[in-house]
């Protein structure tokens, strides 16, 4: 395919081929310095590169992460004139927050029960659509279209799904198992409806990652794999799953951030309640800097996340990466 | 059972099995729709079926008289398509430089960029609403696009499906004396397409959605976004939610995206076929 | 290679030049002032509230009010804390009430005595209802003035009633003849599952509202009125309070048993209109919802008394933003003046269901008319006699938060009334020490 691309297509950019070939010409010459000058100048446009983007990145990221990093050492709740430099003293202060504890164990819940089962399936139903028919199309739309939806269209449909007595899943699950839960004021269950609403939304979303992976898993192999009468399951232990790892690592950390980060369900159907059942990190923050207006705080809470997104960052890079092929 | 009744009885079982874990997941869906068209004054007790006798518009009238749709929904298109416009240009050039380029601190640019993956946004509202104010765009279609042009998602997806060409494709348009332009537009773009749909979709929702930055960037109409019209009409905090209200309201803004992403899809499809069945 | 970056560039800027379209300025030579709102309850409000600013800049050549809309109460109050601190405040804003201290902390509004006194001062001010002011003030100054007001109030199904046995013109008076009531209305089958609860009552939500209610009946005198520095939460009386939300879930089992939330909220008048309970308490912005859906006979009363009569107030009220110019501070205050004049208040009224906020209101003949459509909404106008105070302090919805956790820990059965009210008062007390 690319090589058709290749023969098909003339250099477009006319002017851009004008000004390279003398340049390559002028270069031949010069034989003795070009290696290390070549060298150099492809440096050169890999900074340029990546100098669009950094840009962007330092003034809407890196900036706003810095001042949140020095506002974190600051007193800034009671009056804005008067920040009084504290130190360490929103960490200290965090660190004896009994609410916090339980935020961290509501997360780290939170990640452990969502993630594994949201990427699995997102594997799964990959596999599953991965083929020509006719209902393939509908069928990743059904899977994908949760995370279409608008906020606070979806969030209130699960608080409607989730009303005892009437709504969806009390009168279609009852039939079945019985109901009779109110499933987010229960301090039991309020945490796994939540969970169950993110694996709704996000399971489509990284099928989609998932699909594209499989486009670069070249037929070939599979051919070869089918000659040899290989299994479908030895056909995806050896073949697919190996060769989907950088999509898997791909996955593993937005899933793993996305899992921090899931802020809006929680917002709406159950504002972190009951008593604190369902508040995760990054709601506490929202509800820390826009509700309670403590924004040291917030910005110490927000340091904190970022240090521990990026421990996971790191953690799956150094475990995944290695093990990863590339070259196809 | 000859190969072929095996063969449709596979895709039959095929069909019923995700088909059926397909209905679980777009029944919230179907309801939602089916509310939109219960008439206000009858959440009766039949609420959770998907039955509605007396169909009725008054929802979507309410709905769309709340807000003027059609000026949110142009400054919405020009917002996610400016945003994917500039993403494409910048994530393009990054992820190339990340996975074809040697050059000292790419490793630590790299895990610099993951930052902005990492970051929480609501705590990025406030620093970004005084440059934002700085740089005189407070209340433009320009102030909610501006912060997004670069992705941090984007450089890692294409990041990895570039390091997936293979290095005689690239090698061969090196001696046709390609440049490094007609190489990426050539030999990386054209592989890399499944990415970059995927990638597109993926932008072009999370910024159709979004709702904070736009609500609290912006003052007027003029700069809106849909999901702030949406708002308008449905955040009853103090009373009770109207669901079928509230339905219809989703269903408005919900539509074009979804007519949209199957048009995507159809691409996507497309683009699988070429590669998968003709390798 | 140079070049071709530089076209990539040009590519960019041009993009965004098509992108960024100018954009327009107000009206000439007017004084335009920004006021954000919030829209807390349904119904196509956005268009009312922009055509009363169309109406009001049509008959004010000097001034040009911009409405901005700016989500739920808590967004609301997001922008403007943010415009604050990047330095652009809005010129007025109608914001959640108790916000009081949290934008007096950091110097955000002014106090609106001196336009008071021009207006007509004490006789002017005196037509707003008592009650509703309570807590728009600190310390003797008065910082806001109301506009969509609210108070929880009690609904009943008189059909239900009839049915019990009970005489439907008669909604409890007290605790008692509530807990009374409720036992004679709650209906449980065969196999002892509840049918129909004799009432509900969403005590707590994102913030403790109706809760306040139980803690003024019960005697409770719990926050700092004037200065908005302590509370008392673990006091007997509001311990009582507590228990008796208690009771009715696990003593009586009139009510469901759990914790009360955000969704229990929402589902509460709901479950009301499909008579899966007899008796509510919810807010008088669900009156217009109710009359709607409700397909049988209800009324409206008060919340019934404990040791006395007692509910709070809630909803927005306009606030003017310091650091703005004095034309501006005049202008914005015209705006108020027009707005809450007993005409237009009384046109907001009707199209919102929140409560009159002035006592002329009553006597506008679209008032009028609206109370021989719906005579329950006087209900809501005679409980503001005996209205308390809404929990207005520094801090308010930290504290608040905390209270609401309380409430739902003692309800889940987690904590104690007395142990979960202990927690929610040490851990306000450590927070407003630094006031």
């Amino acid at each position: 395919m690319a090589r058709r691309a290749l023969r098909a297509g003339p250099p477009i950019f006319s002017f851009v081929a004008q000004t390279e070939v003398p340049t390559l010409a002028a270069a031949a010459p010069a034989a003795a310095t070009s290696a290390s000058a070549r060298r150099r100048r492809r440096m050169a446009q890999g900074y340029l590169f990546l100098l669009p983007s950094l840009a962007l990145l330092a003034t809407f990221t890196y900036y706003p992460i810095l001042t949140t990093a020095e506002l974190s050492l600051y007193r800034a709740t009671a009056t804005v004139r008067s920040h009084a430099f504290v130190g360490t003293g929103n960490y200290l202060t965090i660190a004896a927050d009994p609410i916090f504890h339980q935020v961290l164990r509501n997360s780290a819940e939170f990640l452990a029960g969502t993630v594994p089962v949201t990427v699995a399936l997102a594997l799964v139903l990959a596999l599953m659509l991965n083929r020509p028919h006719l209902l393939v199309t509908p069928f990743r739309t059904a899977f994908f279209y949760p995370a279409l939806l608008p906020l606070i269209g979806a969030a209130a449909i699960w608080l409607f799904v989730y009303t005892p007595g009437y709504g969806l899943m009390d009168v279609y699950l009852k039939r079945i198992v019985g109901g009779g839960v109110a499933w987010l004021q229960d301090p039991t269950w309020a945490l796994p409806a939540v969970m169950l609403v993110s694996v709704w939304k996000n399971a489509g979303y990284y099928m989609l990652f998932y699909l594209a992976g499989l486009q670069t898993i070249s037929t070939e192999l599979y051919e070869a794999a089918r000659i040899e009468g290989a299994s479908a399951w030895q056909v995806f232990r050896s073949i697919t799953f190996p060769l989907l790892g950088p999509t898997t690592l791909f996955v593993l950390v937005i899933a793993s951030i996305n899992a921090f980060q899931s802020v809006d369900q929680i917002w709406i159907m159950t504002a972190g309640g009951p008593d604190n059942t369902t508040n995760v990190l990054l709601f506490y923050i929202y509800q820390t800097a826009f509700m309670f207006f403590d924004f040291g705080k917030a910005a110490a809470l927000t340091i904190f996340l970022l240090a521990v997104l990026m421990g996971i960052a790191a953690l799956s890079f150094g475990v995944l990466e290695r093990r990863i092929h590339y070259e196809v | 059972m000859t190969r072929r009744a095996a063969r449709q009885f596979t895709t039959a079982l095929w069909a019923l099995g995700v088909g059926g874990l397909a209905f679980i997941w777009v029944f919230p869906l179907l309801w939602a729709i089916a509310t939109s068209f219960r008439p206000p004054g009858s959440l009766g007790s039949q609420i959770a079926s998907l039955w509605v006798p007396h169909p009725s518009l008054a929802n979507f009238r309410e709905a769309w008289g709340s807000a003027p749709f059609l000026r949110l929904y142009y400054n919405t298109a020009v917002v996610v398509f400016g945003i994917l416009a500039a993403q494409l240009v910048t994530i393009t050039l990054a992820a190339y430089a990340f996975a074809r380029i040697e050059f000292p601190g790419r490793e630590l640019l790299f895990r610099l960029f993951l930052l902005q993956l990492m970051v929480a946004p609501s705590s990025l509202i406030l620093p970004n609403f005084v440059t934002i104010k700085t740089l005189g765009l407070l209340n433009t279609r320009l102030a909610i696009m501006i912060p997004y042009f670069a992705s941090a998602l984007g450089t890692f997806l294409l990041r990895q499906a570039f390091r997936g060409v293979p290095r005689d494709l690239e090698d061969a348009a090196a001696i046709d004396g390609c440049t490094t332009f007609q190489t990426l537009r050539h030999v990386f773009i054209p592989l890399a397409r499944p990415t970059l749909i995927a990638f597109s979709i993926v932008s072009v929702v999370y910024h159709y959605n979004e709702f904070l930055w736009p609500l609290i960037i912006t003052d007027t109409d003029r700069a809106r976004t849909v999901t702030v019209g949406l708002a308008s009409f449905t955040q009853s905090a103090e009373a009770a939610a109207q669901w079928n209200l509230i339905a219809a309201g989703t269903v408005i803004v919900i539509l074009p995206l979804l007519v949209l992403f199957i048009l995507f899809q159809r691409r996507f499809v497309e683009s699988f076929m070429y590669s998968g069945l003709k390798g | 290679m140079k070049r071709s970056m530089q076209y990539a560039l040009l590519l960019t800027a041009l993009l965004l030049a098509a992108l960024s379209g100018a954009q327009g300025v107000g009206a000439q030579g007017a004084v335009t002032i920004r006021c954000y709102y919030p829209i807390g309850v349904s119904g196509p409000l956005n268009a009312v509230m922009t055509g009363m600013f169309n109406e009001f800049n049509a008959s004010h050549p000097g001034i040009h009010a911009e409405p901005v809309f700016a989500g739920n109460y808590v967004e609301t109050m997001a922008k403007a804390m943010t415009a604050v601190l990047g330095g652009t405040p809005p010129d007025l804003a109608i914001l959640d009430t108790p916000e009081l201290y949290s934008l007096l902390d950091r110097d955000a509004i002014i106090s609106l005595d001196d336009l008071v006194a021009k207006s007509g001062g004490k006789a002017w001010l005196d037509d707003y209802y008592g009650a509703l002011l309570l807590n728009n003030r600190s310390n003797g100054r008065l910082y806001s003035i109301p506009w969509q007001r609210s108070t929880p109030i009690f609904f009943y199904n008189k059909d239900l009633f009839r049915k019990a046995g009970l005489d439907p013109s008669h909604a409890p008076k007290n605790w008692d003849e509530l807990v009374q009531d409720a036992q004679k209305l709650t209906i449980r089958d065969s196999s002892g599952q509840v049918t129909q609860w004799g009432v509900e009552a969403p005590v707590v939500d994102t913030s403790p509202w109706v809760f306040q209610g139980f803690l003024i009946e019960a005697g409770a005198n719990f926050f700092d009125s004037n200065l908005g520095k302590w509370v008392k939460f673990n006091t007997p009386e509001a311990v009582g309070a507590l228990q008796f939300i208690l009771d009715l879930q696990t003593k009586y089992k009139v009510h469901p048993t759990g914790p009360s939330s955000a969704a229990f909220w929402g589902q509460v008048p709901q479950d009301f209109v499909q008579q899966k309970v007899a008796m509510i308490y919810t807010s008088t912005g669900n009156m217009t919802f109710i009359r709607t859906n409700a397909k049988f006979d209800w009324n409206a009363g008060f919340m019934p008394a404990g040791k006395k009569y007692g509910a709070p107030t809630g909803g927005g009220s306009f606030y003017v933003f310091s650091h703005t110019p004095q034309d501006h501070v005049q202008a914005a205050w015209t705006f108020i003046t027009w707005m809450t004049s007993p005409a237009n208040a009384a046109r907001w009224s009707i199209a919102t269901g929140y409560v009159p906020i002035r006592k002329t209101e009553l006597s506008t003949p679209a008032f009028a008319s609206y109370l021989q459509q719906v005579p329950q909404a006087l209900t809501a106008t005679l409980q503001l006699r005996v209205a308390g105070e809404q929990m207005t302090i520094h801090d308010v919805d930290q504290v608040g938060t905390m209270l609401v956790t309380a409430v739902q820990a003692a309800q889940s059965g987690r904590l104690t009334t007395q142990a979960a009210l202990d927690r929610a008062q040490r851990d306000a007390t450590q927070l407003l020490s630094k006031y």
